[in-house]
C-alpha cells in the first residue's frame, strides 16, 4: 500500500505537470510567432506554452485579455480546436475564402467556443507586414455576461491563412492594451 | 355546444398523452413556503433571476416586452401577474420557465415564429411547467432517488448565472437539470390545451414541431436543440400532437393565427435576429430555417436575404446560384438590404463572374455609401 505522503507528492507532481508554462517576451526584440512571421513587442508579453500554429500571449492572463496568433492554417483545417467538437463542425478554413468568409469563420467559431453575441464590423484592408490582409473589429460576451472587445488582423498567401486576434474586456482593459497591440500588429515581418 | 365539442376535443387528447400532474396548482400570486424544502429552490432561483434583470443580452424594447408579456397574461388568466417574462438576445430555439414565476423566451425562438399561435403553443407550455411544479417535483424525486448532484448543479446554476443566454440553457430546460419526459408530455398536452382554449389554430402546435424537427436533422453535430434535448422523441411527439390538432380542427371555425400582428411586431427586430442566426455558424440549420421562412413569406426580403446568407456561407455544391437567386429575392421585394447586394457581390467573384461581382458590388456601395466594410468592398472592386 502506498504511503500518504509518497502519494501526496505524486499528486502534486502530476498536478504541476499539467499547468500550463509561461515564459516572457522580452520587448524590443523580434519575437517569433509562428509560420516565418515575426512581430515586435513594445511591452513585455507572457507567452503561454506555444503549441504549433497557436502562440498566446496575454499581459493579465488569458482570462482577461490575450493575443493570439493563430498561424499555417492550411486548407480544410479549424482555426483551432474547441473542446467536444469536431473540427469538420467548428468550422474550417478554405484556401478560397474571401475576407468575408474568414470574417464569418472567426465569429462562428468563437460562438462554438462559448462566447455569445459575437458580432464582427468594419472589415477594411490592413497592412500585415509588406503585404496586404485584412482587419475587422469583434464585440462578444462571455458566458458569465463579461463584455469583451476584441481586434482580428489576418491573411490568405499561399493557400493558408494567418489569423492575429487581441481580446480584451470592452471596460478598461481594450482600450488600455490596444495601442501596444496595435504596435504589434503593425510590426509584423517575415515570409 | 361549440364548448361541449371543444371538451370532447380536450378529453380526447388527454386520453392520448395521459393523466396530467395530479399536484393542486399554486394560488396566483403563489409564494413558495420558506419553511419547506422548496425553499432553497425558490432562494436559488430568486438569485437567477435577480441576475437575469440585469444581465446585458436581455432585450429591454416596452413595445415586444409588452407584447410577449400580454400574450403570457392572455394566456395565463389569473396568473398573468405572476408570471414575468425576459426576452433573451440569443439565438439559440429554447424558452424556459423558473419556478418562482420567471419566463425566459430567446429571440432565437421568435425568429422563428411565424404567427402568435406558434408562440402561443410555446409559452403555455412553458405556462405549464410553473402552474404543474415541474421543477419542484423533479427536485423532490432527485432528492428521494438520491439524485444529490442534480439538485446540486440546480443550485450551482442558479448562483452562477450572469449571463441571460446561460440561465436559459442551464436553468430551464439544461442538461444539469432537465424536465423529465413524463412532464414534458404534461407540458404539451396542457400548453395544446391553454393556447386551443384561446381560439388559436391547433394545427399551429405540431407546426412548431415539424419544423424544429427539419432544424434538428440538419445540425452538423451532434448536440440537439436545447428545447428538444429533454423532449420526447420528437418523432413521437410531433404524432401526439398531430393527433391532437386533428382531433380539435373542426370544433370550431374561427381559429386564429395573428401573422398579420406578430409579423407587425417582430418586424423592427428581424435583421438584428437574422445576423445573430448566421453569426451561429451553423449556415445547414439557417438554410432550413431561412427556406421555411422566405417560403411562408415571400415577399419578407430580409428572409430572401437571410436565406442567401446561409446557402453563401453553407458553400455546398450548387449552393453559389441559390444564394445569387435568393439575394435577387431579396431584391426584388419592398425595402431591401443593401446587404443583398454585397452578398452577390461575394458569390460571384468567389465564382470567378467578375462583371456580376463588380456590378454588384458598385450597386452595394451605392446603396449604402457609409456602410462600415466600404474600404473592404473598394479593393475588391480594385481586384476585379
Amino acid at each position: 500500500m502506498m504511503r500518504p505522503i509518497r502519494l501526496l507528492v505524486l499528486l502534486l507532481g502530476a498536478a504541476l505537470a499539467g499547468c500550463t508554462a509561461v515564459t516572457l517576451v522580452e520587448p524590443g526584440k523580434p519575437a517569433a510567432v509562428g509560420d516565418g512571421v515575426n512581430v515586435m513587442p513594445q511591452v513585455r508579453w507572457n507567452q503561454i506554452a506555444p503549441r504549433k500554429g497557436q502562440t498566446v500571449w496575454t499581459q493579465n492572463g488569458p482570462a482577461i485579455d490575450s493575443v493570439y496568433f493563430l498561424t499555417g492554417i492550411a486548407d480544410g483545417k479549424p482555426l483551432y480546436s474547441v473542446a467536444g467538437m469536431r473540427d469538420a463542425d467548428v468550422g474550417i478554413f478554405r484556401a478560397n475564402m474571401l475576407p468575408n468568409d474568414v470574417q464569418d469563420l472567426v465569429v462562428g467559431t468563437m460562438q462554438k467556443e462559448g462566447y455569445d453575441n459575437v458580432r464582427a464590423g468594419s472589415l477594411a484592408p490592413c497592412p500585415f507586414g509588406a503585404a496586404t490582409g485584412f482587419c475587422f473589429d469583434l464585440d462578444f460576451a462571455t458566458k458569465d455576461g463579461l463584455l469583451m472587445k476584441g481586434k482580428v488582423l489576418a491573411i490568405t498567401r499561399n493557400n493558408t491563412l494567418n489569423v492575429f486576434e487581441f481580446r480584451a474586456p470592452s471596460e478598461y482593459y481594450f482600450a488600455a492594451l490596444v495601442p501596444t497591440v496595435d504596435k504589434i500588429f503593425a510590426s509584423v515581418e517575415g515570409k | 355546444m361549440r364548448e361541449r365539442r371543444l371538451l370532447l376535443a380536450c378529453a380526447g387528447w388527454l386520453a392520448l398523452t395521459g393523466p396530467l400532474a395530479a399536484a393542486p396548482l399554486p394560488p396566483p400570486g403563489y409564494e413558495a413556503d420558506m419553511s419547506g424544502d422548496e425553499a432553497g429552490l425558490w432562494m436559488q432561483v430568486d438569485k437567477a433571476e435577480a441576475a437575469l434583470k440585469v444581465a446585458p443580452n436581455i432585450v429591454r424594447d416596452p413595445a415586444l416586452n409588452a407584447y410577449v408579456q400580454g400574450l403570457v397574461c392572455r394566456l395565463a388568466g389569473e396568473y398573468c401577474d405572476t408570471l414575468r417574462v425576459y426576452i433573451v438576445e440569443t439565438p439559440e430555439f429554447n424558452a424556459a420557465a423558473m419556478p418562482n414565476g420567471a419566463i425566459m423566451v430567446n429571440t432565437g425562438l421568435l425568429l422563428r415564429m411565424q404567427n402568435e399561435a406558434q408562440l402561443a403553443f410555446v409559452l403555455g407550455h412553458e405556462i405549464t411547467h410553473f402552474l404543474h411544479r415541474h421543477t419542484l417535483e423533479h427536485m423532490r424525486m432527485a432528492v428521494h432517488t438520491g439524485s444529490v448532484l442534480a439538485v446540486i448543479g440546480l443550485a450551482t446554476a442558479a448562483a452562477g448565472v450572469g449571463y441571460a443566454g446561460s440561465a436559459v440553457n442551464t436553468l430551464g430546460v439544461g442538461a444539469i437539470y432537465s424536465n423529465s419526459r413524463d412532464e414534458e408530455r404534461d407540458a404539451d398536452a396542457n400548453g395544446f390545451q391553454i393556447a386551443m382554449n384561446k381560439g388559436y389554430a391547433p394545427d399551429q402546435a405540431p407546426a412548431v414541431w415539424r419544423f424544429m424537427v427539419a432544424e434538428d436533422k440538419a445540425r452538423e453535430h451532434s448536440g440537439r436543440i436545447a428545447f428538444l434535448a429533454d423532449h420526447p422523441q420528437s418523432e413521437e411527439r410531433l404524432a401526439t400532437l398531430q393527433k391532437a390538432a386533428d382531433s380539435a380542427r373542426s370544433t370550431r371555425s374561427d381559429w386564429t393565427e395573428n401573422a398579420d400582428l406578430y409579423r407587425k411586431i417582430a418586424t423592427p427586430f428581424l435583421s438584428r435576429w437574422i445576423e445573430d442566426e448566421l453569426a451561429r455558424g451553423e449556415p445547414r440549420e439557417s438554410v432550413v430555417l431561412f427556406q421555411r421562412l422566405s417560403a411562408a413569406d415571400p415577399a419578407n426580403a430580409l428572409y430572401q436575404y437571410g436565406l442567401g446568407e446561409a446557402y453563401r456561407r453553407r458553400n455546398m455544391k450548387d449552393d453559389a446560384p441559390q444564394a445569387i437567386a435568393a439575394y435577387r429575392a431579396a431584391l426584388a421585394c419592398a425595402e431591401p438590404p443593401a446587404e443583398a447586394w454585397r452578398g452577390i457581390g461575394l458569390v460571384a467573384m468567389k465564382s470567378g463572374d467578375r462583371p456580376q461581382a463588380k456590378d454588384a458590388f458598385t450597386a452595394y456601395r451605392a446603396h449604402a455609401p457609409d456602410a462600415a466594410d466600404k474600404a473592404m468592398i473598394d479593393f475588391y472592386l480594385t481586384q476585379l
